[in-house]
């Protein structure tokens, strides 16, 4: 940034003075006016200077003024950069950034427009106004502290350097009563403004109200320790320098157009709405974050049941396959009972034929007037076909929703237990089919040979008691 | 028994630092609003004079000028014929010459006039000049307001600025109990620069006359003085005590009585604060002659209950009742 801000300037004259000021960072430089080759003097460092300027060697030129107010305006730039740098590093707290960034902007805005101005004494006077009360600001009334925090320090030193160098180029052309005046304006401006923040831009001019004009009148009067102004050449001297401003503050243009950029983006940043959004982009992430771990519960939680249902399940299928042991050992009764029963059947449709044969042979065959005492239901096979029909999709319901699950959760555990689950089901189903059709069957087969027999008896003629013996 | 001792010691060395904190708390001198009204209500209020014109030129010493500054823009609404030439930058060997050739009507002083500057006026014209106390004032030694040392005698502060101190060497914190990370910092001495009243003042108590050691960093703007120990922790410095700010405090000093005590307005008007300074102003007053107009009613509205609220909401301390009269006396022309 340091190397950023150094310039060249058309004339040999003034690049060389330039690189003076720039390689004499922090000090303060005084330079012989016109001359090839610029000598320098130095001044106290620090804060440990003397107002009361060395009155025995010459005074300050306008020429010189305007360089040193052009120096100080790159070496605040530098200082106070490399503070909001060291401010903002590491710095999660937009708030923070964005008012670090807003001093360094305010201050280098307004240093350049004090720099490239056409009057060295208003120069002076609002660099020292406006660098002044932002240590007052600051520093005094502890601004620094309540929005930084512990890294209040940084600004506090860059700000105080900036301070005490201000006022050391001050005692270049103000003497100990005019500095004193200053500092009067200055701390009394404040105390009836107290709630301006952006003091940065405030200007000499800003004092009229406390009798300040005389200060400057005096000034150029000559009443400092300013050089006078010789009328010759004073116009193409203005005129030059007018030229040398204007090429000054282009080449700082860039920089001052970053920081403004970068100025937008921390008050986007920090702006509430911005905020806000991105807490819940926060949460959002928190939320994404604990996805994985909320669906490893619920995956465990879904073993946890399943292994619950599956012992339910295991109990439910043994009783099931007990039952339809059971029943298979009924059907085979049945079964039994059913082939006993055709065999009797057989037996006394043979002996019917026999009887029936015997009943024709003696006229007895002829149809009886009197109707069944008992007609039977007729059979209907649809309630079987629809009670099976119910049955299949129920089992094809639970198919499904097996597969479903068995999609969403993609666990091998589930799939085996599932794969488990499923043949059992389906063989104990196959059985429970089987042997229920085999029941369908039976009862179906002994419908009809029940309708047989009952036709039968119907049919066969009822003695009568003359044919008794 | 032993850890009964043990106990009480313990106790003792709580109650002590207890003490300390509650030293360090008490160290805002400003007075609010509230206060300022009520200790200005008994003074007497200033009156308007018809047709006041004329041209009063004050210079003097930097915390003197502040207050005539003060007083300025308000009495030139009041008087806006009046022209009013206001310079600081300390009462030197140099103004006292211009005051005595008659080229400055007033002079703020925070000291007392040197007497051989009383000899040269004499010797001119016949009387000495007039002094009139315009507002209560005192050195109050500034540091840091993190910084925890908990009070300083006089002989400790001879210590730390004085080239050649007999009590031996005061260059860190720790030197004056001060514990913590600051113990073993070295100290920063600030002064104000040797034109001020309060540079003089001190060398003149405090150090005897002796030279302010190398190391003392000197300022010639009391703003930057104070803001000067606000920016470091180690630093310590002395000035009006209209002058503190947020990142500052006052160092309670050794009174006479032993006590440790701040610049407050109770102990600077009681005179129990050790280093007092009455701010005043000097004239050229002819015995039984009235003052030139213009410069009498600048000072009677500076005394009046308005001259004085404005100087304490500026940060000084306002005058007593007895104060004003006795300035009232002087200045003559009462209505």
């Amino acid at each position: 940034m340091a190397q950023s801000m150094s310039h060249s300037r058309s004339s040999p004259t003034a690049t060389a003075a330039l690189l003076s000021i720039i390689l004499c960072t922090g000090n303060g430089c005084l330079f012989s006016g016109g001359g090839p080759t610029p000598t320098v003097q130095k001044t106290p460092v620090g804060s440990n200077f003397i107002a009361t300027p060395n009155t025995g060697s010459r005074k300050v030129t306008l020429e010189e003024l305007d360089q040193l107010t052009n120096g100080y305006a790159d070496r605040y730039y530098m200082t106070m950069g490399s503070a909001v740098d060291a401010l903002k590093r590491e710095n999660s707290d937009p708030i923070q950034r964005r008012i670090a960034h807003r001093v360094l902007l305010n201050g280098v805005l307004s240093m350049n427009d004090i720099a490239s101005s056409n009057d060295p004494y208003s120069q002076t006077l609002d660099l020292v106004v406006a660098v002044t009360l932002q240590s007052i600001v600051w520093i005094d009334e502890n601004r620094a502290e309540k929005v930084f925090g512990e890294r209040a320090p940084i600004l506090i030193k860059a700000l105080r350097t900036m301070r005490v160098e201000a006022w050391e180029l001050a005692a270049r052309i103000l003497n100990p009563e005019q500095l004193e005046l200053l500092d009067y304006y200055i701390v009394e401006w404040r105390r009836a403004n107290p709630a301006n923040d952006q003091v940065a831009f405030v200007k000499f001019d800003n004092f009229a109200s406390l009798r300040s004009g005389g200060l400057l009148s005096d000034l150029k009067s000559g009443g400092g320790f300013l050089a006078s102004i010789q009328e010759a050449g004073a116009e193409l001297k203005e005129y030059r320098r007018l030229a040398e401003r204007a090429f000054w503050y282009s080449k700082r243009a860039p920089n001052l157009a970053g920081l403004q950029a970068e100025a937008a983006v921390n008050e986007i940043l920090a702006a509430p709405e911005i905020g806000s959004i991105i807490q819940t982009a926060d949460k959002l992430g928190a939320t994404a974050a604990s996805i994985p771990q909320m669906i490893e519960r619920e995956r465990q939680g879904i073993f946890a049941e399943l292994d619950a249902r599956q012992t339910l399940l295991t109990n439910t299928l043994v009783e099931v396959r007990t039952i339809v042991l059971g029943a298979d050992a009924l059907s085979r009764s049945i079964s039994t009972l059913t082939t006993n029963l055709q065999q009797t059947l057989v037996t006394v449709g043979d002996t019917l034929k026999t009887v029936d044969g015997i009943a024709h042979r003696y006229g007895l065959d002829q149809p009886s007037p009197r109707p069944a005492s008992q007609p039977s239901k007729p059979f209907d096979i649809q309630d079987y076909v629809t009670a099976v029909d119910r049955l299949n999709g129920l089992v094809t319901n639970v198919h499904g929703i097996l597969i479903g699950a068995d999609q969403f959760t993609r666990s091998e555990g589930w799939n085996k237990a599932l794969r488990d689950t499923s043949d059992l089901a389906d063989q104990r189903l196959d059985r429970l089919f089987h042997n229920l059709w085999l029941t369908l069957g039976i009862g179906f087969f002994g419908t009809i040979l029940h309708r047989l027999i009952s036709n039968q008896i119907g049919r066969r003629p009822t003695p009568s008691p003359s044919s008794k013996p | 028994m032993i850890r009964l001792v043990r106990l009480l010691a313990m106790m003792v060395v709580l109650g002590l630092t207890s003490r300390a904190d509650t030293n360090q708390v008490a160290t805002v001198v400003r007075l609010n609003e509230k206060s300022i009204a009520e200790l200005t209500a008994g003074l007497s209020q200033y009156e308007n004079v018809a047709g006041l014109s004329g041209k009063l030129v004050s210079v003097g010493s930097g915390t003197g000028t502040t207050m005539v500054n003060h007083w300025a823009v308000e009495f030139c609404q009041l008087y806006p014929e009046a022209e009013l030439d206001i310079r600081g930058g300390g009462a030197t060997t140099n103004v006292f010459a211009d005051f005595i050739a008659g080229k400055v009507d007033i002079l703020p002083m925070s000291r007392t006039i040197p007497t051989n500057m009383v000899a040269d006026f004499k010797a001119r014209y016949g009387y000495e000049p007039t002094e009139v106390m315009v507002g209560p004032d005192a050195l109050g030694f500034y540091v840091n307001k993190n910084n925890p040392v908990a009070g300083l005698n006089l002989e400790q502060l001879e210590t730390i600025y004085s080239r050649t101190a007999p009590g031996g060497k005061i260059d860190f914190w720790g030197d004056v109990g001060v514990v913590g990370p600051l113990a073993h910092a070295p100290i920063s001495r600030y002064c104000l620069s040797k034109r001020h009243g309060a540079h003089t003042l001190f060398r003149e108590t405090v150090l005897k006359g002796a030279e302010y050691k190398f190391a003392v960093r000197f300022e010639s703007i009391h703003s930057s003085l104070v803001q000067a120990v606000g920016a470091d922790e180690a630093g310590i410095a002395f000035d009006s005590v209209m002058f503190a700010t947020a990142r500052t405090r006052f160092v309670p000093i050794q009174a006479e009585d032993g006590r440790y005590l701040i610049p407050s307005y109770d102990n600077v008007i009681s005179g129990k604060y050790p280093l007092i300074r009455p701010i005043r102003i000097v004239l050229n007053k002819k015995p039984d002659a009235p003052l030139k107009p213009l410069v009498r009613e600048f000072l009677r509205f500076a005394v009046s209950r308005r001259g004085q609220r404005i100087n304490a909401m500026g940060g000084g301390f306002p005058m007593t009742v007895e104060q004003q009269q006795q300035a009232l006396k002087v200045l003559g022309g009462g209505r």
